[in-house]
């Protein structure tokens, strides 16, 4: 019964929910725009509400995070441009659906999907913190390590015609985000005495020239194509597809939650581990998954925002941060005079049940402003190419720059874009590479750490899997994830179906 | 065999026949004449090279790094090698793969003739024009010009010489992508321009 009281507050002060309101609203529209994160506007806003009250400066913070994560996907869709690494996934079948004129579907979906994730991670927050906590607190450096092989594992299915193409640009981004000086020994790689170099290749750089600068490229080799009409009479799906839909919304929203809550692994990892998950497990899409199946933009919608859930779990119930936003607001509540940690719910119920309350009224106003201006927002897609192409690659200079400050950053931007456009002239794919950049910091470090640990034994290491019930849970998962790859398994499979059909 | 037992017969076997279906056209399935395209044979040598230039310095690394700050299997190098290694296998593998393979240019005769081909694949000219147009644009800005008029300038270049019309009324459109990065970033959003 308190906590039904304690989130009734957010009802009994409006302008907690004008303020929310307002937050999700800006959050979906700097999400929007590459370059720009929910991580950024948060921090700017720690400053902004310095002076405000603590509800109200948590409930603008909580509306900008939600809107954030979603934001993302709308570039996603319409210019193949990500607007947040989050959207990375939802890119690859989002953007194809634009291009067959369902671009107002697939921003309906992303909307509806977003704001059924983030319903479902607020559940697991509101109803299994403790649980989920305990699960993350035993995570070691063995089992991050593995997550992060997991998401690598993806490689193979965003390979296209062969797993070799998709395992050369892995490296390629594993080797790219190598560079820099390295994080435990402060030993310089590759960096050839360059000291924009120290501080490594961005991801976000990375990812708008991939993506951005390199699909512009791509475009204007033929002119002739004419932009496709969009159909804009069909938005949001109907009860009858969501509900056909609903266990993948589930299973990735779970996905979405246990990742989200594990530190350091943010909405970006959940996205394109249920993407994969989704891939494998979907028997019949409604078409090949990267050509505009449905299935490729409600996975990873849903989880990247169940994944917000899931990061304020670690950050309400051990004072860990989940994610880079939830390291800004514990900073946000220390500045108000509070201490995250194991005694916040008990000694502050208050604060733990706004948060809830706050995400809960963010979830609403997600609907209302990701529906708002679909209509308007497919007509870019229908400006001629002449026209779109160089405000692709005028708004991926602004996205590049507004990350550091820095014009080197626009010249590595338009260096990813002509890398990509050469290996998209080849067929090669350019997803693993971005996914390469994301994930090495994660596989690099719980790999040495882990190797450190058992005296720089890798067999050491690989023995400590079995001292622990989650690890050999994850290491099962990730020999299965291998092996259905194999070109073995998959002559194994075709047999069986044609023995079953026999 | 009776006339009427004859075309009993005849019926049958017409009905055993699978009749024509119609060919639903999304269906069809393009083939290619040509496994690869043109100049991929080289591309694969030029990213094989790139993955032995990266696992040299990588092995480089390796060495460089003394043994006193642990062992080197958990190094700053280890990843390194690991991924440039990976890196080189499957590159060589696909250059010894396209070795059997063929492009469109397998047909031509003369070396002068296919690199110009396989030029004109991997760079058409728009692509050629508008890389130019980049290194300009960059060069502007890293010489301080005023991120408007790069931008501007850039923009109206790139929009008329990709629709080759419209010329006037490329700079209502130069006009409006201008006001729209200006109202949104710097006013709405205050980031910062180049």
């Amino acid at each position: 019964m308190s906590a039904l009281y304690y989130m009734s507050v957010i009802f009994r002060e409006p302008w907690l929910i004008a303020l929310v309101a307002a937050g999700t609203c800006a959050g979906v529209y700097v999400g929007a725009i590459p370059g720009l994160s929910g991580t950024m506007a948060v921090s700017l806003l720690v400053s902004f509400t310095f002076g405000w009250e603590q509800h109200s400066a948590l409930a603008v913070m909580v509306g900008v995070f939600v809107g954030s994560v979603f934001g993302g996907s709308r570039s996603a869709i319409l210019l193949n441009i990500p607007g947040a690494p989050a959207a990375v996934a939802t890119a690859l079948d989002g953007y194809a659906l634009a291009k067959q004129g369902r671009a107002g579907e697939a921003m309906g979906l992303a909307t509806s999907q977003s704001v059924i994730g983030t319903l479902l991670g607020v559940l697991a927050l509101a109803t299994c913190a403790p649980l989920v906590a305990g699960i993350a607190r035993n995570f070691h450096s063995i089992d991050y390590l593995m997550l992060s092989l997991m998401g690598l594992m993806m490689v193979g299915s965003l390979s296209g015609r062969s797993v070799r193409f998709g395992l050369i640009a892995g490296c390629i981004g594993i080797f790219l985000g190598c560079v820099g000086v390295d994080g435990q020994t402060a030993v310089k790689r590759f960096t050839f005495n360059i000291v924009y170099l120290n501080s490594g290749v961005d991801y976000v750089v990375a990812m708008i020239g991939l993506f951005g600068a390199s699909e512009a490229l791509s475009q204007i080799t033929d002119m002739r194509a004419t932009p496709v009409k969009q159909k804009v009479d069909k938005i949001l799906p109907s009860w009858a597809e969501s509900l056909k839909y609903l266990g993948l919304t589930i299973k990735s929203s779970i996905i979405g939650v246990l990742v989200g809550a594990l530190p350091g692994a943010g909405g970006d990892i959940a996205a394109l581990l249920s993407y994969d998950q989704a891939k494998r497990s979907v028997k019949h899409p409604s078409a090949p998954f990267g050509k505009g199946a449905v299935e490729g933009i409600i996975a990873p919608e849903s989880a990247n925002n169940a994944a917000i859930g899931g990061a304020f779990i670690p950050m309400l119930t051990l004072g860990i941060p989940g994610d880079a936003v939830t390291a800004v607001l514990i900073s946000a509540l220390t500045i108000q005079g509070l201490r995250p940690g194991p005694n916040l719910i008990s000694q502050t119920p208050d604060l733990f049940w706004l948060i809830v309350a706050c995400l809960l009224v963010a979830s609403f106003f997600l609907l209302v402003f990701g529906l708002t201006g679909i209509k308007a927002f497919t007509k870019i897609v229908e400006v001629p190419k002449g026209i779109l192409m160089p405000t692709i690659l005028i708004l991926s200079v602004i996205g590049a720059f507004a990350i550091r400050n820095s014009v080197y950053d626009i010249l590595w931007m338009f260096g990813f874009g002509v890398i990509g456009y050469f290996l998209k002239r080849y067929n090669y794919p350019i997803a693993p590479i971005v996914l390469g950049v994301i994930l090495t910091r994660l596989c690099e470090e719980n790999y040495r750490r882990g190797v450190m640990l058992e005296g720089g034994s890798i067999l050491g290491m690989l023995g400590s899997i079995f001292t622990s019930y989650i690890s050999i849970v994850l290491f099962v998962l990730l020999v299965f994830l291998f092996v259905t790859q194999t070109e073995f398994y998959r002559h194994w499979k075709e047999r069986r179906h044609s023995k079953k059909s026999a | 065999m009776s006339d009427q037992n004859i075309n009993a017969q005849a019926q049958t076997e017409y009905e055993d026949l699978n009749p024509a279906l119609e060919v639903n056209t999304d269906d069809l399935i393009v083939v290619k004449e040509h496994s690869l395209e043109a100049g991929e044979k080289v591309f694969s040598i030029v990213l094989l090279a790139f993955g032995i230039i990266a696992l040299y310095l990588s092995i480089e690394l390796w060495f460089k790094i003394p043994l006193r700050r642990g062992p080197r299997i958990a190094s700053a190098a280890a990843v390194p090698v690991f991924v440039s290694g990976l890196w080189v296998l499957m590159a060589a593998w696909t250059v010894l793969e396209n070795f059997k393979l063929t492009t469109p240019l397998s047909n031509i005769s003369g070396i002068g003739r296919k690199i110009i081909e396989a030029i004109k694949y991997a760079l058409p000219l728009n692509v050629v024009i508008m890389l130019a147009a980049i290194v300009a644009y960059s060069a502007a800005l890293l010489m301080r010009v005023s991120f408007y008029i790069a931008t501007s300038v850039f923009l109206y270049f790139s929009m008329c010489y990709l629709t080759r019309k419209d010329f006037v009324k490329n700079i209502l459109w130069t006009a409006i992508v201008m006001a729209f990065i200006v109202v949104v970033f710097r006013l709405l959003f205050s980031v910062v321009f180049p």
